[in-house]
């Protein structure tokens, strides 16, 4: 019994993390119906600048964090910019751009193993560290992963319902004819999409440095876990993708109570082919189906 | 005995209520014309009845069962297929293609020499026999038109829902588009017809069903249609009524 | 030399298979998968058990090997592309990933990590293959059949479907077809087609196990549909062609072993970003652009 709330507490944590990668997706979706596959690519950017930032070059902590969110915004704005925004131009079909989205994945990956190895890297700090609750152990790396994940999609609903640019993307993210007519200049709100949805992933690339540490194929397992997390929280809705990383979070640590740690993929594909069967529209989600 | 029996048909989307309530009873190896000012629901109505989308409320009965809730490609099995206003030809396939995929079983590694031949008639039956390897993008304006009509005539149904299928068409190949919807009911075919053009309204139908607003607003013969003063100001404007003064064939 | 040649030909041909058979899904039918290393991996493993256990046959194992291999795409297929063949491809990966767990783990049948061994040499109606020559014949021998029948399927009734499909969905399915089966067929014929690559693989090599099978191998024939140019019968020949013959060119350069891995598929990456954004078409389509075009249907002006 005390094994599965552990295993729970830490299920929390990871889907927390997991939420803010699949919010960023779902927020780029929605808005720009662009298939950004490459955002795992922004996490993995992200992480191993703060890496060597922190680790190598020993620069404090706080410009670490900027330089890694000045990395993911970046890459995010500049993927959409420089790929998918041409594409878009010439009409390029979803899976085009799904394959151009892929490549750029590729790409960010191999960088990254040429640059780092592919060897495993982790970020020592007393975030690592934790504390008794009764007979569960927490670390403040925990701590942080939910109370982040909660103030940033909190943050993210008031941007949107409240200013001014939020309302024109949740316009956006409603009515998908408005996005390719949108007479504001809907090239502009896309960027913010995009650097919206890139920096939301920080958070979690910087605190998976303190946990699980670094490697490069997580680039691509994580972009797997924002997807589904999409896709089961109701794809095209905030809430629901945060809810669906969070879930999938929760149901990959539990699962480690009677499987070993390399069956986590195969418990986030599962509850993910279980949703696709089941409830295909996801927890929140609009009609999926063809009409 | 009819065709198509819609009842109580209704669809809203959000708030508005695109069509509150359509009954109508087709009668069979008839060409019904369905007219009405733009907006009415004319082509959400097609789009209901195969399946497209998913009405409200109602039944859509065809040969003694209901196609709601089918999919589009089921209730063409069944015998009931429509064209599209925008044609959606396949345009990179060529003229020959289009008609033969259209009929074509498609889980079969070859395709019967009657196939073959069941196309061939048919594009010569529309007059298309010497395009035949001419891809459909390339095709004229009223090619187009006559490869629409070809690829849904290709089909094993008796129900043909036709949208708009001679718009923009000129005299000569309007009247030769005339025939072939009157061969079709020489063939005991059923047809309804979404159209603009009073001429060809006229001229082709049996009988005309006038939607406003998302209902039937009269369903009859086009002569007591024309002599109703009320309905073809509605719609037909004063237009209607110069026309209808000369004789109209039935 | 003999020896080398041949063998590098016999995993060109095998290549060949995987990326046409691949293409057969994501070029013709429009489903994107990241998941074929499993067909080949299923399929090989069953050639695998029924060489070891019962005959070395390679009809036997291959067709058992397709039946198979067939059955596991079907059930992946079935639930899924009946919502959106956009999740095929996210499904897929999961799938993938799932695949490479139960290769290492289900030591039972897949013999674990260190996978099935003494796989004995095939025969083929008498033919017993004993050299690397052999099976460069068997190998090429299949990729002419597997080429053969899937231009046929192109040209069939079903790859109208298929192209209709492409064309105009919405029209297509107003004409009577059903998207779910096209697609479910597409995706089986697809996962059967690499069995027989999982066949060849495994009576060449004569072991299998799950590093061959990975990711990383499902988005290396992935690339070469796509570079190669989807949708068109030479693209993916070029594509692994390409792919298999590139990191013999990079042997060249004096890269460490430790780079060539990664710096060949940031090439491969490079070139699928470059290509999308401007040939979408893939190598295929570059090779055109140099040739007179000979248009099937030409129209009067």
């Amino acid at each position: 019994m005390i094994v599965l709330l552990q295993l729970f507490v830490e299920g929390l944590a990871a889907g927390s993390l997991y939420a803010l990668a699949a919010v960023g997706f779902a927020l780029i979706y929605a808005t720009t119906r662009t298939f950004h596959f490459a955002h795992g690519g922004t996490m993995l950017l992200a992480a191993y600048t703060f890496y060597q930032t922190v680790a190598v070059w020993q620069w404090p902590v706080a410009l670490a964090v900027l330089a890694a969110l000045v990395v993911a915004t970046l890459f995010g704005v500049g993927v959409d910019r420089l790929v998918y925004q041409p594409m878009r131009r010439t009409d390029a079909s979803f899976l085009t751009i799904f394959a151009a989205s892929f490549g750029v994945l590729i790409v960010v990956t191999n960088t990254v193993v040429l640059l780092f190895g592919n060897s495993f890297y982790s970020v020592d700090s007393t975030l690592s560290q934790g504390f008794l609750v009764g007979p569960i152990f927490v670390t403040y790396v925990n701590i942080l992963a939910v109370v982040l994940a909660v103030l940033l999609i909190v943050a993210l609903q008031l941007f949107i319902h409240r200013t001014r640019t939020g309302v024109v993307l949740r316009a956006m993210m409603d009515d998908p004819a408005l996005v390719g007519i949108f007479g504001l200049g809907d090239r502009r709100y896309g960027t913010i999409a995009f650097a919206i949805g890139s920096a939301l992933i920080v958070p979690a690339a910087i605190l998976t440095s303190y946990s699980s540490g670094l490697q490069p194929s997580m680039g691509a397992v994580i972009t797997l876990l924002a997807i589904a997390g999409a896709i089961v929280g109701g794809i095209g809705n905030l809430w629901g993708a945060a809810i669906g990383g969070l879930l999938l979070g929760i149901a990959e640590n539990l699962g480690v109570w009677q499987l070993s740690s390399s069956w986590k993929p195969a418990i986030t594909f599962g509850v993910l082919l279980l949703f696709l069967m089941v409830r295909p529209d996801g927890l929140l989600g609009a009609r999926t189906r063809r009409s | 005995m009819t065709a198509l029996d819609i009842r109580g048909l209704r669809k809203a989307f959000g708030g508005n209520v695109i069509i509150p309530d359509v009954t109508l009873a087709l009668e069979p190896g008839l060409i019904t014309s369905l007219v009405g000012p733009n907006g009415a629901g004319k082509t959400t109505l097609f789009n209901l009845i195969t399946g497209f989308l998913r009405p409200d409320a109602g039944e859509v009965i065809y040969k003694g069962r209901d196609l709601v809730g089918l999919a589009p490609q089921k209730i063409t099995r069944r015998g009931v297929a429509r064209s599209f206003q925008d044609l959606r030809l396949f345009n990179d396939m060529s003229v020959f293609e289009n008609v033969l995929v259209s009929q074509e079983p498609s889980l079969r590694l070859w395709s019967r020499k009657s196939r073959y031949r069941h196309t061939e008639a048919v594009l010569e039956r529309v007059g298309l026999a010497h395009q035949r390897d001419t891809r459909a993008a390339d095709l004229s304006y009223a090619e187009r038109k006559f490869l629409n009509l070809a690829r849904i005539m290709a089909l094993d149904i008796d129900l043909f829902l036709l949208d708009e299928p001679a718009s923009g068409l000129d005299g000569p190949s309007r009247k030769t588009f005339h025939e072939l919807l009157a061969s079709l009911k020489d063939d005991g075919h059923t047809v309804l017809l979404i159209e603009h053009n009073l001429d060809i309204v006229r001229e082709v139908s049996d009988r005309i069903a006038f939607l406003n607003k998302g209902e039937v607003m009269a369903f009859d013969t086009p002569e007591r249609i024309f002599a109703d003063e009320a309905l073809t100001d509605l719609y037909f404007g004063t237009a209607g009524r110069k026309k209808e003064s000369q004789s109209c064939s039935s | 030399m003999i020896a080398y040649i041949s063998n590098l030909m016999v995993l060109l041909g095998i290549a060949v298979i995987l990326a046409s058979s691949l293409n057969l899904m994501v070029g013709y039918a429009g489903i994107f998968s990241v998941a074929h290393a499993v067909f080949y991996g299923v399929g090989a493993y069953t050639a695998a058990k029924v060489a070891l256990g019962t005959t070395d046959s390679f009809l036997l194992a291959t067709a058992a090997a397709m039946i198979v291999s067939g059955a596991v795409s079907f059930v992946l297929a079935v639930p899924v592309l009946r919502v959106r063949e956009e999740y095929f491809v996210v499904a897929s990966i999961g799938f993938q990933i799932v695949a490479s767990t139960i290769f290492v783990s289900w030591g039972a049948v897949t013999g674990g990590m260190g996978g099935l061994a003494g796989i004995p040499p095939a025969s083929l109606l008498g033919w017993q293959m004993s050299s690397s020559l052999d099976y460069m014949l068997l190998t090429w021998g299949c990729v002419v059949l597997v080429v053969a029948f899937i231009a046929l399927l192109v040209h069939s009734p079903f790859g109208r479907a298929l192209k209709a499909f492409r064309d105009d969905e919405t029209a297509a399915i107003a004409l009577g077809k059903d998207p779910l089966v096209l697609r479910v067929t597409a995706t089986t014929l697809s996962g059967a087609l690499a069995a027989v690559a999982g066949s060849l693989y495994a009576f060449h090599v004569s072991f299998v196990n799950p590093e061959s099978f990975t990711l990383d191998y499902s988005v290396l024939v992935l690339a070469m549909v796509i570079i190669g140019g989807a949708g068109s019968l030479a693209g993916p020949v070029i594509g692994a062609v390409f792919i298999t013959v590139f990191p013999a060119l990079l042997s060249f350069l004096d890269i460490p072993t430790l780079y060539i891995g990664p710096a060949e598929q940031l090439i491969y990456g490079l070139a699928i970003v470059g290509l999308m954004v401007f040939w979408p078409g893939g190598l295929v389509s570059v090779w055109k652009l140099f040739t007179p075009g000979r248009r099937q249907a030409t129209s009067e002006g």
